[in-house]
């Protein structure tokens, strides 16, 4: 009921303000070797433009049916909201607040596991940020606060057998400041900072071999060139060091160099190739280590002259390091001014297959409804399911 | 200016790919261009290790990490590598 109120006023205040309104439900069916469960989820996002503050609101409702020991069995409540203010035309702040409250009378069964692998049930996660964002000259310089509190409870009593004392709950804060400077059109440095301190409720578990603090920092450089091989270049390299009791000695001297080339082949076909290395130095053994490094390949065709809304979308994403590959089409083709169709298939090697396809039909320019159906493979143990199929109905509105 | 680019970056690749040794234990990361921040691979990570970041974009906590891999699972953009 409250749902429902809280609902009604948005729109109601869409119908007055410049607002987009969107809202989709979704029924979805799975099934592992000897587990049939159904589960739903609806969600709803209301976002208002007042002048120079942006509203966005968004609430999720999940539900599942019990069965699996994992989180694809619960029932949550997520609610999103994100304020935007224009205080100068280079300034800006930024406020968000997510609240995840999970319904421990319903279901038992989402669950994390805590510091010493023990299933805890999360009740409650509060997520609240303030940012700033500030430009000025050839400097940007990005600030912000962040903090976030989770409050658990333990679901099975095993600390009896253990004899270990239970947290009721556990907060991080962390603070961040990162700084830019342009020094030519094509290059800029950047230097960032980022501090994590944890904090559980119970004091056992704010011992060394379970502190979570961390402290990163660093800098780097960053090159980009519209006519660089006839195609448009950029180019990142970062060093950040990083340290906390958690990290390994090959952890704490990270190099990242991420590159990224566009091409426009012809007017209807364009292209791009990014390449994200991840490697580190162990200052005690004086070794370079490979950690994780990805090459995405993505091609668009436009299938049609006059509308650019009719594409084809192809591309492979391939981890190198983690031995992980993806390979996805999407094909998007309006068959008149009311409908439109799309497919997608991704494919994971050894993970999954997931094929979506959807009809949008389009009342007029601030009105559309779509259905869409997802049915999705698996073929590892990595997901509780070996088959899941979610059919989708939604509605997009726009009020100016 | 591009030639000296050029060669750098086929050092870094080569150095990176050849005079590095492999850790025992995976690193996952997230590519944040990718990233829709959807927060699927929240929901879904057993040590409530990913959360957003500045930018809104979900990056791993590699404090917490596991290198389970079930957000490799759950990401709809393969944006973890």
């Amino acid at each position: 009921m409250k749902k429902l109120i809280i609902i009604s006023l948005f729109i109601f205040s869409s119908l007055c303000l410049n607002a987009y309104y969107w809202n989709q439900t979704r029924i979805s069916f799975y099934k592992s070797h000897d587990t049939e469960v159904y589960g739903g989820e609806n969600n709803f996002m209301s976002e208002l433009i007042i002048d120079k503050l942006n509203f966005r609101f968004q609430m999720n409702s999940l539900v599942s049916e019990e069965g699996f020991d994992d989180p694809n069995s619960y029932v949550t409540n997520e609610i999103r909201s994100l304020s935007t203010y224009q205080l100068a035309e280079n300034s800006k702040f930024i406020l968000g607040y997510n609240l995840d409250y999970y319904d421990y009378d319903k279901t038992q069964s989402s669950f994390i596991y805590d510091w010493i692998n023990q299933p805890v049930q999360p009740l409650v996660k509060n997520y609240l940020y303030l940012i700033s964002k500030n430009e000025w000259d050839n400097f940007t310089l990005l600030a912000g606060l962040r903090g976030r509190a989770t409050g658990i409870d333990y679901k099975f009593d095993i600390s009896d057998a253990i004899n270990t004392a239970q947290a009721e709950h556990y907060d991080e804060f962390y603070k961040d400041l990162a700084l830019a400077y342009k020094l030519t059109n094509n290059v800029a440095i950047y230097a960032t900072f980022e501090n994590k301190t944890f904090y559980s409720s119970n004091a056992d578990f704010n011992d060394p071999g379970r502190d979570y603090d961390y402290t990163h920092y660093g800098g780097g450089v960053n090159f980009t060139s519209k006519n660089f091989l006839g195609g448009k270049f950029s180019e990142d390299f970062q060093y950040l060091r990083k340290d906390s009791k958690q990290y390994a000695d090959y952890q704490r001297h990270n190099f990242i160099n991420k590159l990224r080339y566009n091409y426009i082949m012809t007017p209807a076909l364009s292209s791009f190739v990014s390449y994200i290395s991840k490697f580190s130095y162990d200052d005690k053994e004086k070794e370079f280590y490979r950690l994780a490094n990805m090459v995405r390949v993505q091609a668009r065709y436009n299938l049609l002259n006059y509308n650019y809304q009719a594409f084809l979308i192809a591309g492979t994403s391939l981890s190198l390091e983690n031995l992980n590959r993806i390979y996805f089409a999407y094909v998007n083709y309006p068959i008149n001014k009311s409908f439109a169709i799309s497919l997608e298939d991704r494919y994971s090697h050894n993970v999954y297959n997931t094929i979506i396809a959807s009809l949008d039909y389009r009342l007029n320019s601030n009105f559309m409804f779509y259905i869409e159906n997802s049915n999705s493979q698996s073929f590892s143990n990595i997901n509780i399911y070996d088959f899941k199929n979610t059919l989708t109905i939604g509605t997009r509105m726009l009020f100016r | 200016m591009k030639n000296i680019m050029v060669l750098l970056l086929l050092f870094l690749l080569l150095f990176s790919l050849f005079a590095c040794k492999k850790p025992t234990d995976k690193e996952y990361n997230v590519d944040k261009s990718s990233c829709n921040s959807c927060g699927e691979c929240i929901s879904v990570c057993p040590k409530d290790a990913i959360e957003y970041n500045l930018e809104g974009k979900a990056v791993i906590d590699q404090s917490k990490c596991v290198s389970c891999g079930e957000c490799i699972a759950a990401c709809p953009q393969g944006a973890i590598y």
